[in-house]
């Protein structure tokens, strides 16, 4: 297999019963690792669960990061807030040196 | 080649393989991090209801190791030696991302909120809208 130094892998759990249930958590990796280099970065998350239900019939529940996507949305707001001034900024310079009507 | 240096030679290959084992060994447990053992905890029953914690791991390290032999330049002088030396380094953080939770009534994954990160993370953008607003308020003024 070749070497990839980036490189994104999905693993599933060991079962679990629960009543007549089997939950089968998945994971996934992100392994970054450089060729010639002893070392790396591994960034492993939760992504979902497998339900099966004693009928047969199969759930994926995602498990969603509330954190991560609080964290996402300040830096989204922070991001949308800076070039609303920017854009501000300019209008206004232009207008008061008479570009602008 | 004498014997002085040979033995030299020997401690030094010998350090070297015991260096390269040890780190080895250290490389094998920072991939068993990418396993999804270390993300899911041990299921805890309470009843009729299994609780399984859930946390997302993210560990970075590195290492380095480098030898050299020398020997004098005066052609009288017979002094020669080698050595080497490694090192490294890494850091590994955790964080509860959610709870799963199954119960008679049905399977549920409750989110864990890090409050204390969020409060860091608000605080720092609202410094930031601040700084932003007072430079452009002076840059108006002026």
């Amino acid at each position: 297999m070749a070497f990839a130094p980036l490189r994104m892998e999905t693993r599933a759990g060991k079962t679990t019963q629960a009543g007549g249930r089997s939950l089968t958590p998945f994971s996934q990796a992100l392994i970054l690792s450089f060729p010639g280099m002893l070392g790396g970065l591994v960034w492993n998350r939760p992504v979902s669960v497998l339900v099966r239900e004693p009928d047969g019939s199969e759930i994926v529940i995602p498990v969603v990061d509330r954190t991560r996507q609080i964290e996402l949305a300040l830096l989204g707001a922070v991001a949308g807030f800076s070039l609303f001034i920017l854009i501000s900024r300019i209008l206004l310079d232009r207008k008061s040196s008479g570009e602008l009507s | 080649m004498n014997e002085q240096t040979k033995n030299n030679d020997v401690d030094l290959e010998a350090s070297a393989e015991a260096s390269l084992s040890a780190v080895q060994e250290t490389m094998d447990r920072f991939l068993e991090v990418a396993d999804v053992k270390s993300v899911y905890g041990q299921p805890v029953e309470h009843g009729d209801t299994i609780v399984i914690p859930a946390a997302e791991v993210l560990c970075g390290m590195a290492f380095g190791a480098g030898y050299g032999y020398g020997k004098s330049n005066d052609p009288e002088e017979q002094n020669q030696g080698s050595g080497g030396g490694g090192g490294g380094g890494g850091r590994t953080f955790s964080r509860p991302v959610a709870v799963i939770i199954a119960s008679p009534e049905g399977v549920r994954i409750d989110p864990v909120i890090d409050i204390t990160k969020l409060g860091l993370a608000g605080l720092t953008a609202l410094g930031f809208m601040l700084s932003v607003l007072a430079r452009m308020s002076k840059h108006s003024s002026d």
